[in-house]
């Protein structure tokens, strides 16, 4: 059985489906995308992941345990979710922020113990925003506040972490920082899923390919193996052709 | 829209202890047409209260001044600051859950809700015969409930434009309505007081219908600071944090309508305290809920207090109704906070 297993999931908005029957599964300790053209389920794929959207159908099974029917709190140890939209409050400093990670490894009042503290400084260092730690969080630029997000992320101390859709909003270099970070993460024992748009980026930065289209998976596995001309023009209706990178050998799409 | 720095809750929160108390204290005995002083004041509370009590019941009227402060000033004050402190802690729960500035019994249909079906009962046209508590709460519910289904609450998602737009609709309907009633069955007449949000006849009776309302769903919204702190972040976010962003919304409903149900039940609808302490607080403390809730109780209570003491001088000898009051203080108030939001964004 899989890490994470998704068997006949069907999930969607009130009466509309998005995914009409999904079964699959991912890896352990590895960094898999899903992709795939817009509206094509990959975001209400995750949510289904997350607990944030309930199955009309199938289930989702985290090392066999069914998350739906998890306790809330005991879940949010195992599995944390960076969702697209985040509400940064006013009022919260980059520490306090990243100390609400720590929610459900605390009371409900959530005071931090000394060790929490600690767990936060880490944080805060690993994704290098220890100077802003009293800063407003508000205050932050974007490439900073999606770090902060990160960080909060990791003192959540989870072994598997969703991302959707990580790098909007982000300007190039930004984007590239975030993968990268991401990548260090996995190297740190994380396993992790991410809703990515830019096909190239999944390819280099990425171990697993999750291909889907109108909800129905295309195809699964590593770039080398999957990311082919022939997909990039049955899943999304594009003429290309792929070239190895020039920097790490993997798959790059060039349009027609 | 804040102060650039929150001020530190130490130094906040005994300071406005401090306006509370002396509030309480002024409120006990100004703007009465008996001199009263703070001695007498003293000696009603402090003094040797028992044997007053027992004169009390055996009619003696020895000492008019103590007898006046305990059998309806204090009573009065008492009350004014338990329905202050409840309705600012209903208006916080509401905007933290809704995540939407102008949330507040008064504007979320409550208030109307809660009067509306009040006349209903009391007029007989419905023909159950409820108790006053049960009547403003189940008003209240329908009211508020029918503002979040016409929000988008049914969708899940409640759009902050949508549910301020119902709310407005539903509150003038509920008034409507309430107002023809009063025009039809001359009987209610005595509604009118209420309905202007009065202190008048607040007296130990009263209180006693309060406390056992209030306290508890006060120290219950405690429990749901954290929670409320996380849901700031989004509702994804949220959840992703173990906290169901629905099941919270649901306790923090039934506290909300807890909290400013009996408050209605007693006093009448009173406006703006629900919309501007939660503001008000926020721009002193910021917005840690943990922090935040205790504090608007006591600025809920304080300014509720203050208001009752003017709502006496304002006409003296006559009363202004205390809800008239609260209006006057808070819609300059308010028109002053959103002036500064618009600064400083």
């Amino acid at each position: 059985m899989s890490y994470l297993s998704i068997e006949g999931l069907q999930v969607g908005y009130g009466e509309k489906v998005i995914v009409p029957d999904l079964t699959l599964g991912i890896p352990q300790g590895k960094i898999t995308a899903l992709i795939g053209p817009n509206g094509c389920g990959k975001s209400t794929l995750l949510k289904a992941m997350a607990r944030i959207l309930t199955p009309q159908r199938g289930k989702v099974r985290l090392q066999g345990e069914d998350v739906h029917r998890m306790d809330s709190r005991q879940l949010a140890r195992q599995l944390a979710l960076l969702p697209q939209a985040s509400i940064t409050p006013d009022g919260v400093s980059v520490a306090e922020l990243v100390g609400y990670g720590r929610a459900p490894w605390r009371s409900r009042w959530g005071r931090l113990s000394r060790e929490d503290s600690t767990i936060v400084q880490q944080s805060l260092a690993q994704v290098g925003l220890t100077e802003f730690a009293d800063q407003p969080a508000a205050a932050l630029s974007g490439g900073q506040r999606q770090r902060a997000w990160i960080a909060m992320i990791l003192a959540q101390q989870t072994d598997l972490v969703l991302l959707d859709e990580p790098t909007t909003w982000l300007d190039i270099a930004h984007q590239i920082e975030l993968l990268k970070l991401m990548r260090s993460l996995n190297l740190a024992g994380k396993t992790i899923v991410v809703v990515l748009h830019d096909l190239n980026q999944a390819c280099r930065y990425c171990d697993e390919l999750v291909v889907l289209k109108q909800g129905q998976l295309q195809q699964q596995g590593s770039p080398a193996e999957v990311f082919t001309a022939e997909l990039v023009r049955q899943v999304f209706d594009l003429d290309a052709k792929i070239y190895p990178d020039p920097v790490s050998d993997t798959p790059t799409l060039v349009p027609m | 829209m804040r102060l650039s720095q929150p001020l530190s809750p130490l130094i906040v929160t005994p300071c406005l202890l401090l306006v509370l108390l002396a509030g309480i204290a002024s409120a006990a005995i100004g703007g009465s047409t008996f001199a009263l002083t703070l001695t007498d004041l003293f000696n009603a509370v402090l003094g040797d209260a028992q044997n007053l009590a027992a004169q009390l019941v055996l009619g003696d009227a020895q000492n008019l001044a103590a007898q006046l402060v305990l059998t309806i000033r204090l009573p009065r004050v008492l009350i004014a600051a338990t329905v202050g402190a409840a309705l600012a802690l209903a208006g916080t729960l509401m905007q933290g859950i809704t995540r939407n500035p102008l949330a507040s019994p008064a504007l979320f249909g409550l208030n109307a809700g809660a009067g509306c079906l009040l006349v209903l009962v009391q007029t007989g046209l419905l023909p159950v015969p409820l108790p006053l508590m049960l009547a403003t709460a189940l008003g209240a519910a329908l009211a508020g409930g029918l503002v979040l289904m016409l929000g988008g609450g049914l969708q899940g998602r409640i759009h902050p434009v949508r549910v301020v737009l119902a709310g407005v609709a539903v509150t003038a309907l509920l008034t409507a309505m309430t107002r023809s009633l009063l025009i039809l069955d001359e009987q209610a007449q005595a509604v009118v007081d209420w309905l202007s949000g009065s202190l008048v006849d607040a007296d130990w009776h009263h209180w006693q219908q309060l406390w056992p309302w209030v306290l508890p769903a006060g120290l219950a919204t405690l429990w749901l600071a954290q929670p409320l702190n996380l849901l700031a972040l989004g509702e994804e976010m949220a959840a992703g944090l173990g906290v169901s962003p629905r099941r919270l919304r649901l306790q923090a409903s039934l506290l909300v309508v807890i909290l400013a149900a009996t408050s209605v039940a007693v006093t009448g609808p009173i406006a703006f305290v629900g919309l501007l302490v939660p503001h008000l607080g926020r721009a002193l403390v910021g917005s840690d809920h943990r922090v935040l809730l205790p504090l608007v109780a006591v600025l809920g209570a304080a300014l509720m207090v203050w208001a009752d003491l003017l709502s006496r001088l304002l006409v003296f000898p006559a009363e202004t109704p205390v809800g008239l009051v609260t209006a006057l203080i808070g819609a300059p108030c308010f028109l002053w906070l959103a002036a500064r939001q618009r600064g400083a964004s």
